[in-house]
């Protein structure tokens, strides 16, 4: 199995859990910062591929925005609301290359969807950190 | 250093820069840039997390580099500097129809499929048909190796140019910038005598 099919298998526990501690959330997706889908759970891989691009896009401008206002910081995190859904997306907590957890939920209220995104995106940084360290030279993520 | 707010015209009119990853697009908006460009870059994720080409590079944009030019004491210009993969094709969606004309930067060691490609995707894009093709890498600059470039033009129905472009030569990039609001100058004149 390759590097990438036994990353996504070891995080898609973590998307499952995150959409079991927030049943309002019905699209997950893992990618990264140059973006990549890694994991993703609840959309078809059309949605999962455009909307890996987007997210990167979307954090990417949101860093802009700060670095005009100069204050040069990674962004944590992007809330996007329409009438009836929000979208998130959380920055994993992990140094050596960015990844960005994605949800779409219903309409429930903002912090219930933070919450379970922010300690998903814990979990999934500490399992990528244990995944560096037991992965052969030169096969880190 | 404190920037002067780059215009009073909320119009500024805006320009792209595209063509396939890694041709130099960044460099190229940097390099002709009047003000600090703001980018956009991502570290390119380790390659066995996906199939991108290897490349050597180190960074991609992800969503814009946003440059401006003076051109003349008038005239200055926004440009927007967009990726060059597939997978970030609402970028050019959301950009290109807004601008006046685009840069499609070439490397001169790819196929011409390359630059047929990418004359498709700019006829949805860019319907007001300004446009100037940048070749790079050309190891000889003649006017027999922008020839196909040109004919292909001409088989996709339009009027754009051809140059030879070094990303890193101002005046080459600034020569290709005015090339292409002369172009879009003399189109709004003949669209006004028209009418």
């Amino acid at each position: 199995m390759s590097t990438a099919k036994r990353f996504a298998a070891l995080v898609s526990e973590d998307l499952e859990h995150i959409r079991l501690m927030c049943r309002a959330i019905d699209v997950l997706i893992l990618c990264t910062e140059d973006g990549f889908n890694v994991s993703s759970s609840g959309a078809n891989e059309v949605q999962i591929n455009k909307l890996s691009a987007v997210v990167s896009s979307m954090m990417s401008l949101g860093e802009s925005a700060f670095h005009v206002l100069a204050t040069n910081a990674p962004v944590a995190n992007i809330v996007i609301e329409c009438a009836s859904s929000k979208i998130i997306i959380e920055r994993v907590p992990y140094r050596k290359t960015r990844f960005f957890l994605m949800a779409k939920s219903g309409n429930v209220p903002l912090g219930v969807v933070l919450v379970a995104l922010r300690q998903g995106a814990i979990a999934i940084g500490k399992k990528l950190a244990d995944f560096n360290r037991s992965s052969p030279q030169g096969e880190q993520a | 250093m404190t920037e002067q707010p780059s215009s009073l015209d909320p119009r500024l009119q805006r320009i792209a820069f595209i063509g396939p990853f890694g041709v130099g697009k960044s460099t190229a908006i940097r390099t002709v840039s009047d003000i600090s460009v703001l980018g956009s870059e991502a570290e390119i994720s380790p390659h066995v997390l996906h199939d991108d080409i290897a490349s050597g590079k180190h960074l991609t944009t992800v969503a814009f580099e946003y440059g401006e030019i003076r051109t003349s004491d008038e005239e200055r210009f926004a440009l927007f500097g967009l990726p060059g993969q597939d997978r970030f094709e609402h970028m050019w969606r959301m950009l290109i129809p807004s601008t006046i004309g685009v840069v499609l930067l070439l490397n001169s060691q790819d196929s011409m499929d390359v630059c047929e490609t990418w004359l498709s995707r700019l006829a949805d894009y860019a319907p007001h048909g300004n446009l100037v093709i940048g070749v790079t890498r050309l190891t000889q600059v003649s006017e027999a190796a922008l020839q196909p470039y040109r004919a292909l033009l001409t088989q996709h129905g339009a009027s754009g140019a051809a140059f030879a472009i070094d990303p890193r030569k101002t005046e080459e990039v600034r020569c290709a910038v005015i090339a292409l609001v002369a172009m879009h100058a003399w189109r709004s004149r003949r669209a006004v005598t028209a009418e």
